[in-house]
């Protein structure tokens, strides 16, 4: 039993070293270095091009993209991207062009800067803080023949204004009387990313069919009085009465109005599409299943992509992922980082995926994520996913009510220096890790390596959000990471390296832990040995840590302090036979949460009772057993 | 580098054959799914996915491949035929012996051909073991079975693809303007 003058000493040594074992992870937005344009335009007589420079750097990952804003007195906007002249994407000269056209108002306008990197770290430059940096805050803009007044939207008409998409989706023209003086009206992105909402009365969890600005053209008159027509593909069974939940309008220099159901009411605008389908879908779609491989990523080398396998139904039309023509609706998912400041979407939204199983109103979908290099790392949480069907009927998951489904919601991104601690040849040896000294290493056998091989011991400041395996109380090591190079073949030959890991808290010595370790693919999993076992070491004398021998899994590695049953043991009878094999696979290929799901089989604590649980009681039976 | 020290081991290709059947509806047939390259194959553990309209999956029987390793723990998956699915299907060796290698068939599926049309038969959720507990990374390839309608049936008619080329730009856009939190 340590004193308490010594046991403040471990404690203090376990604390130390926590700001040196970060590693590389890119979590700062990229910095403006230089900015420069003009200090004033004038276009009274003909539009300007504003030319723009800077100097962007960013310490890791690059920078990605970004963006000068102006912002005159009353709103109206303009930007220019940037775009590299010269140096690299850690430190470059770039140029940008702010096209500023006939009509936009004078003034002082203030200037933006938005910068993002390949990590996802984003930075916002208002006015102010470029000033008090030193860079250029405002442009002077000079004219005399300024617009500053939207455009003004005269009428509104479906047509024809009754359908019946019972037999298929069905077009309809939506046509909108504009006017604008000098300037002209626009169906572009600069104001309006959506042009006009169609809603369905009564629909409460539904997305409104958006029509976006490309869908509309020209079809009579002029920009500054005209009509403009969209074409509305109405989806199958969309039955109910539609009309017009918003439109958005925006002159060419983003002069823009917005205007809700109840203002175009007002202004006597309120036409209406029937659909008389029968049926109608009005039922949102139901998520039934949802895991992710893998659940723990690595980024330091290079992005990582991530599987989603989801399942879900829908009633009538089906559950719906991808564009539907000039109107879109989509299944959307997010996850975000430990500090709220990175950000995941889903990938290949693009194209509806047909499911892999099933059908639309009842099936199986892969669906991907793509994480950049340098995430940041921790545990990253699905912060919603939004699924929806054909008709835009939508279900919204919030991560509790993902948890109390039992679906899995986090994925867990490791961030080692891979920094060498040191060098072992052909004749073996040692290395210790640089922060946690003889309490963090590594010995290889003589002849284990041909070559010099560096070795990086990385030990991460904080438990990693892996579930505990059942049969365990708690981590009693910190995560420890160890890498290679040139990698070694796994598994390793007999007799496999010696680890010490260091201990999260003190321990009586000669006190025994498991070792598990991550794998790339089926995630934490009994570390083994070179016998064919799953590897169990004992804490050394010093109290702090513990020495495990003849492994030969490993990557990322973590021992656990087993509550004294019996690793496999499903029925608790202190063995491990084909009684355990019996009740694991009543259950097998359960989650939490569904009926039949026996949380004793799940002896990885993975919520889910599969191989990875079946493989830990089949290894431990005598070879040869045959159970019926 | 990959993660840690561990390289994803690469062990071998799973199949489901024959990759492009054709079959009459009303008729049974079997799909088989086997691996070739297998390195210390122990266990697995995997998902089918068809489609119910044109399939109806009748059972599950183990193959012989996995067998040649010693005694064997099979689970023949559970069925789905509303679904298309069939879930679970799994098979490991016992005890602390080596897994197998090369090639050879792993469980075959028995379906009934229903209705015209065709369908993927496809594996997903694998998970594959060598004897280290270790997962492997197999290549999968799936199965195409055509369905015809008996002799003198009328077809049925195809299903369109509609696609929205123009709202990519929008959707990128959109995606980009959504607010922070939601």
């Amino acid at each position: 039993m340590p004193t308490r003058f010594s046991l403040f000493l471990m404690i203090a040594a376990f604390a130390v070293p926590q700001t040196l074992l970060m590693g590389q992870s890119d979590t700062t937005p990229p910095t403006l270095v230089a900015l420069s344009y003009a200090a004033s335009i004038d276009v009274s007589a003909a539009a300007q091009n504003l030319a723009v420079t800077s100097t962007i750097t960013d310490d890791l990952s690059g920078f990605n993209y970004g963006y000068i804003e102006f912002t005159g007195p009353s709103g109206q906007s303009f930007n220019g991207y940037f775009s590299r002249t010269s140096g690299t994407n850690l430190n470059g000269i770039y140029s940008a062009t702010v096209a500023f056209p006939l009509f936009v108002e004078p003034g002082s306008w203030t200037t933006s800067v938005f910068l993002y990197d390949n990590a996802g770290n984003s930075i916002t430059l208002q006015s102010a803080t470029l000033i008090t940096l030193g860079f250029p805050g405002t442009l002077t803009v000079v004219d005399s023949n300024p617009d500053t007044t939207p455009p003004t939207l005269l009428g509104a008409s479906f047509s024809p204004s009754t359908i019946n998409t019972s037999g298929g989706p069905q077009p309809v023209t939506l046509s909108l009387h504009v006017s604008d003086s000098q300037s002209g009206v626009v169906f572009n992105f600069t104001s309006c990313v959506v042009n006009a909402n169609l809603a369905r009365a009564g629909a409460t969890a539904s997305e409104p069919l958006e029509v976006w600005n490309s869908n509309f053209t020209l079809t009579s008159g002029t920009a500054q009085n005209g009509v403009w027509q969209a074409t509305v593909m109405m989806p199958q069974y969309s039955g109910g009465s539609w009309s017009l939940s918003s439109v958005c309008l925006s002159d060419a220099v983003t002069n823009h109005v917005s205007l809700t159901s109840s203002q175009l009411a007002a202004m006597g605008i309120n036409p209406i599409l029937t659909d008389t389908s029968a049926p109608a879908d009005t039922t949102p779609p139901s998520l039934t299943g949802l895991s992710f491989a893998p659940t723990i990523i690595d980024t330091s080398a290079s992005i990582q992509n991530v599987t989603a396998t989801l399942s879900a139904s829908d009633d009538i039309s089906g559950v719906y992922f991808g564009l539907f023509n000039a109107t879109y609706y989509w299944l959307d998912a997010e996850f975000v980082s430990p500090s709220g400041n990175q950000s995941v979407f889903m990938q290949g939204i693009y194209n509806s995926p047909a499911p892999i199983a099933g059908s639309p109103q009842a099936g199986t979908w892969q669906l991907h994520f793509q994480w950049p290099q340098f995430s940041e790392q921790g545990t990253w949480t699905m912060n919603y996913i939004d699924l929806q069907d054909a008709v835009g009927n939508y279900a919204y998951y919030t991560p509790a009510q993902l948890h109390t489904l039992g679906f899995p919601n986090t994925i867990v991104v490791t961030k080692p220096s891979l920094t060498p601690d040191g060098t072992i040849s052909s004749a073996g040896g040692t290395v210790d890790d640089n922060s946690f000294g003889t309490r963090a290493s590594v010995t290889f056998p003589p002849g284990l390596v041909s070559t010099p091989t560096s070795v990086s011991i990385d030990v991460f400041p904080s438990p990693l959000s892996v579930p505990t395996p059942t049969g365990f109380t708690m981590p009693g090591t910190y995560f420890e990471n160890l890498s290679f190079n040139p990698n070694l073949p796994e598994p390793i030959p007999a007799p496999g390296i010696t680890i010490v890991l260091p201990l999260l808290t003190p321990m009586t010595p000669g006190a025994m832990l498991s070792l598990y370790h991550i794998d790339p693919i089926v995630g934490l999993a009994p570390a083994m040995n070179a016998f064919g076992n799953p590897v169990v070491g004992t804490v050394n004398a010093d109290g702090v840590s513990a020495t495990f021998n003849n492994v030969v899994t490993f990557s990322t590695v973590v021992a656990y302090v087993s509550t004294g049953s019996v690793l496999g043991d499903v029925n608790g009878d202190g063995k491990v036979n084909c009684a355990d094999v019996s009740i694991l696979k009543s259950s097998f290929g359960t989650h939490t949460g569904q009926a039949g799901f026996n949380s004793a089989a799940d002896l990885n604590n993975d919520g889910t009772v599969n191989i990875l649980d079946l493989f830990i009681v089949s290894r431990q039976l005598a070879a040869g057993t045959v159970c019926h | 580098m990959s993660f840690g020290a561990s390289a994803s081991l690469l062990a071998g290709t799973i199949s489901v054959l024959p990759a492009t059947p054709t079959e009459t509806a009303g008729q049974t047939f079997t799909l088989s799914v086997d691996i070739s390259g297998a390195a210390d194959l122990y266990g697995y553990q995997f998902d089918l996915g068809f489609n119910p309209a044109v399939l109806e999956a009748t059972g599950v029987t183990e193959g012989l491949f996995l067998p040649t390793g010693g005694p064997t723990i099979f689970l023949p998956g559970t069925i789905d035929n509303v679904g298309g699915t069939i879930t679970a299907n799994a098979d490991i060796l016992n005890g602390a012996v080596s897994g197998v290698n090369g090639s050879g068939d792993l469980l075959d599926v028995t379906f009934e051909a229903l209705a015209a049309g065709s369908s993927n038969v496809q594996l997903f959720n694998l998970i594959a073991l060598n004897s280290f507990g270790q997962g492997l990374v197999e290549t999968t390839a799936s199965s195409t079975v055509t369905v015809l309608a008996p002799t003198g049936a009328a077809p049925e008619p195809g299903t369109g693809l509609l696609a929205a080329v123009a709202a990519l730009g929008a959707l990128v856009l959109r995606r980009l303007l959504r607010p922070s939190s939601v």
